[in-house]
């Protein structure tokens, strides 16, 4: 088990370091000089001196990455160009916001995925089955910014229920809280609610036509208990690796959802930053996220085993 | 021999013609509605009631009406007509990024997958790590890099979509490679380049046709 997950980490780590490099050369990629870039035509030669030095624009290119990952480690990723705040500061006020509305998406919709998935698989060519499916296969082609705009303009605007602008923090107000992020939860998760179940009915269908279902039915097993403790958790497997999948879609999606639904985390700020080409906020914004996604990732390799004793077994 | 050729294609192509068309109702209705929204992109000047950017300024935020069929947005510009033009855009962005992405990303997944070793482990690798990286962090970062204009929204797209044909294509032709015709012909000494191109892609190609749909679908999306 310790050679598993060291060996996992140790390729989530060539990982980062590949994604390090990106997010270091996007810059790098650009034509001309990057402070002149944020800093316009108008910028006096001391202004931009004093730029390039503090960012060591001038120091040669490997010098320069070692001291960006350095500081990046240390916790100091520079300072915005365009708004004079510290990048690592807002990150760490941006990044538990974006956070507190992504984990209640993958929550939410692994419950309700898995849900609908048993209940499309157990009531089979009913109308039930009917009706969740065709919503899902609704759900896995619209796209997530019109499913957004479409609950604001009923829940927010026209039943004027729920808000559908702005964050309140759990720690401020719990139930306000719960209530600003109701409608970018619903919108973020239904997507991932529809591959999951239609994931979770095919497996389910495939697993209740085996031996070992009969054999436990045969021996009087009741039948939830057949279907929850037999059945779903071998046709969990598969939806564990979709869901490794669909976790940097989530996190990609938060952009759309924060920008949509205006919440004050990291992929609103990432697209104010793009827009005003703040790379300095960018290269953060794109190394934290894919951090996030990376470790998420390790997280669900290690989940298999504790489902999977044979993937378990394969540990030692 | 030519002639026999030309034959055997023009047959091929029939063929795969009545078996598309045989797949039932559905198929042709969707085909239908592709065709339609080709057609709308490429005759659009003649379908739109209007110029895309011509503004009225005051007749902003137009409710729908005979005028105006969807209304018109912030500068009193005509919906329809934008949407008619937008289509144009969307359709040649994502076709030409996906024949982008395509183009690297199967050459890559053939060459990882047919030689194997050193080289697949760096392309993988690489691959896994681009696969990290949130699509539209992605995409929105190269674009931001890149600035405006339809070929960095090209490039931008076409790079995000890249390694899902690596991996594709890299699994595609580890179980292509074990059959026997492959050994034959590696036996009968055929260059390493024939038998990439001419065994083993054409093979893969129902796979990458479905991915390749699927993916100009993503496309307009981003």
């Amino acid at each position: 088990m310790f050679y598993y997950i060291s060996k996992k980490l140790f390729v989530s780590l060539i990982t980062l370091f590949i994604i390090s490099l990106f997010a270091f050369s996007l810059m790098h990629l650009l034509p001309g000089d990057p402070v002149i870039n944020v800093l316009g035509e108008g910028a006096t030669d001391e202004d931009i001196a004093y730029w390039r030095s503090y960012y060591n624009l001038d120091q040669p290119i490997l010098k320069q990455y070692v001291l960006w990952v350095r500081n990046f480690i240390k916790g100091d990723m520079g300072v915005s160009l365009m708004y004079e705040e510290d990048v690592s500061e807002t990150l760490a006020r941006r990044l538990p916001v974006t956070l507190a509305v992504g984990i209640p998406i993958c929550i939410v919709s692994i419950f309700f995925g898995i849900l609908f998935g048993v209940i499309t698989a157990v009531k089979r060519g009913t109308w039930i089955d009917q009706v969740l499916t065709t919503m899902a296969n609704i759900g896995i082609a619209s796209p997530l910014f019109w499913f957004a705009i479409m609950l604001i303009l009923i829940f927010g605007m026209q039943l004027n229920i729920l808000p559908f602008r702005g964050f309140v923090a759990p720690s401020e107000n719990f139930v306000e809280y719960l209530k600003s992020i109701a409608l970018p939860v619903a919108a973020g998760s239904l997507g991932f609610v529809a591959v999951i179940t239609r994931q979770t009915r095919s497996n389910m269908l495939e697993v209740l036509n085996q031996d070992y279902i009969r054999t436990a039915r045969a021996n009087g097993l009741s039948e939830v208990s057949i279907l929850f403790t037999e059945a779903l958790k071998n046709a969990l497997i598969p939806i564990i690796t979709i869901m490794g999948m669909q976790i940097r879609i989530i996190v990609g999606g938060s952009i759309i959802i924060e920008q949509v639904f205006s919440i004050p985390g990291i992929g609103s700020w990432l697209i104010r930053a793009i827009t005003n080409r703040d790379y300095w906020i960018v290269q953060a914004c794109v190394l934290v996220i894919s951090i996030v996604t990376v470790f998420s990732n390790l997280l669900v390799d290690i989940l298999y085993g504790f489902i999977d004793p044979r993937i378990r077994k394969k540990w030692r | 021999m030519d002639e026999l050729r030309k034959n055997k294609t023009s047959a091929k192509l029939k063929n795969s013609i009545q078996v598309f068309l045989g797949r039932g109702l559905l198929s042709r209705i969707c085909l239908v509605i592709l065709i339609l929204f080709v057609m709308i992109a490429i005759f659009a000047p003649y379908i739109s009631p209007y110029h895309p950017n011509i503004q009225n300024l005051r007749n902003r935020l137009a409710p729908f009406s005979s005028e105006h069929p969807l209304g018109t947005d912030h500068l009193g510009r005509d919906m329809l007509s934008r949407i008619i033009y937008g289509a144009r855009v969307s359709l040649q962005s994502s076709l030409l990024a996906g024949l982008f992405a395509a183009a690297i990303g199967i050459l890559l997944g053939l060459l990882s997958g047919y030689y194997g070793g050193l080289l697949s482990t760096v392309i993988l690798r690489l691959s896994d790590a681009h696969l990290s990286i949130p699509g539209h962090v992605f995409t929105l970062s190269v674009a931001a890099v890149m600035g405006g204009g339809l070929h960095s929204i090209v490039i931008a797209i076409g790079l995000g979509m890249i390694p899902t044909y690596v991996r594709m294509m890299n699994g595609l032709v580890l179980s292509c490679k074990e059959n026997d015709y492959i050994t034959a012909s590696l036996l009968t000494g055929e260059s390493n380049l024939k038998i990439l191109f001419k065994h083993l892609l054409p093979n893969c190609f129902p796979s990458l046709i479905v991915l390749f749909t699927m993916n100009l679908g993503n496309g307009i999306m981003m």
